[in-house]
């Protein structure tokens, strides 16, 4: 019996050193993602002189003129991260959400829904840009976030989990007051 | 009070069980940080005086558990004890800053005075070792096997959220190719 136990203690010891090993492993892969900027971590953008611009004069929905918080997201069709971003939302624009999508032609952009299950959806389409020019918006997938007509903040969605983040901000930041 | 006392030593003498299974296993899965640190204080060998270290350091751990009232108990606790305190000491004396990687690379501190404040504890511990032997229930087999497989569950609770952050990120990943 006391050998079984020792025995027993052997080999749990060995596993808990594998385990070690294995959490050193995944720091490991951490810091080489992080070494190589594969990290999913936004940046925050400058807003330029957005101020003071009505979303609807800058061609999108005039329902976000008095939304209390509402978030426009810029996906364009030569980014391959907005392809991601855009299939993470499973087919359906989150409420609170505006899509824009910006292509060189309208089949192209219409191709790039389809791909990205969003045929059926209210999505902006932006031929030429011409909405991301009047948001300053170079950046590709870019989300600003508006509250009543007026830009807040601006920032770059590496991931459809950093979109998610910007929505779940709304309880946190933009809460109406009584 | 009185009473206290071998509760106390207990106590004292599993938890500094644990936390040396712990620095051991952490040592031996990824020695390059001990390893460093060895090197830094100018010890020669210093890949084979790491493993010597963590190996130390596991045994120590395992004595107090299986072997309480021994001298030898007591003796690796008091070498261990005397190994830190006189790497801090040196490190303070010659002003390197070097992590201690103590608990290998996923728990860090600096080497200095940390562990010269500690060197009082551990000479509680050799102590309490041979003048207050632990009375444990049952056999102790059992009870090291409890305290190796709670250092396990410690080792997947780290583990866990390093799994999802990958998974996430290996998605993410994926979705940029």
């Amino acid at each position: 019996m006391a050998l079984l136990a020792l025995g027993l203690t052997f080999v749990a010891l060995i596993q808990v050193i594998c385990l070690f090993a294995l959490v050193d492993q995944y720091k490991s892969l951490l810091q080489i993602r992080e070494a190589m900027r594969l990290v999913d971590t936004p940046n925050d953008l400058p807003l330029f002189d957005l101020e003071g611009t009505l979303p609807s004069s800058a061609g999108l929905p005039a329902a976000i003129d008095s939304e209390p918080f509402a978030v426009v997201l810029l996906l364009s069709t030569r980014c391959t991260t907005c392809k991601a971003v855009a299939r993470g939302m499973g087919g359906q624009v989150p409420a609170h959400s505006w899509a824009v999508i910006e292509g060189r032609s309208e089949t192209e952009c219409r191709e790039f829904r389809e791909e990205v299950s969003l045929a059926n959806q209210p999505v902006l389409i932006d031929v030429g840009g011409r909405i991301a020019e009047r948001l300053r918006t170079r950046i590709f997938p870019t989300a600003i976030v508006f509250s009543n007509g007026v830009a807040r903040s601006a920032r770059t969605i590496p991931s459809y989990r950093q979109f998610r983040q910007v929505l779940e901000r709304r309880d946190q930041s933009y809460a109406p007051t009584h | 009070m009185a009473g206290l006392i071998p509760y106390l030593a207990l106590l004292l003498q599993l938890g500094a069980a644990v936390a040396l299974v712990v620095a051991g296993c952490a040592k031996l899965a990824e020695p390059s940080g001990i390893r460093a640190v060895i090197h830094a204080l100018g010890v020669p060998w210093s890949s084979h005086a790491s493993h010597v270290l963590a190996a130390t350091e596991l045994a120590a751990g395992l004595a107090l558990i299986l072997l309480p009232g021994n001298w030898v108990t007591s003796g690796l606790v008091i070498a261990l004890a005397l190994t830190f305190t006189a790497a801090a000491g040196f490190a303070l004396w010659r002003r390197l800053q070097v992590d201690c990687a103590c608990f290998g690379s996923t728990l860090r501190a600096p080497l200095g005075l940390r562990q010269l404040l500690l060197a009082p504890i551990w000479a509680a511990v050799a102590v309490s070792v041979v003048a207050e032997p632990i009375a444990l229930p049952g056999q102790r087999l059992t009870v090291a096997l409890m305290v190796v497989s709670v250092v396990g569950m410690s080792a997947l609770f780290k583990l866990m959220p390093l799994l999802f952050e990958h998974r996430t990120q290996r998605r993410i990943t994926e979705g940029l190719q």
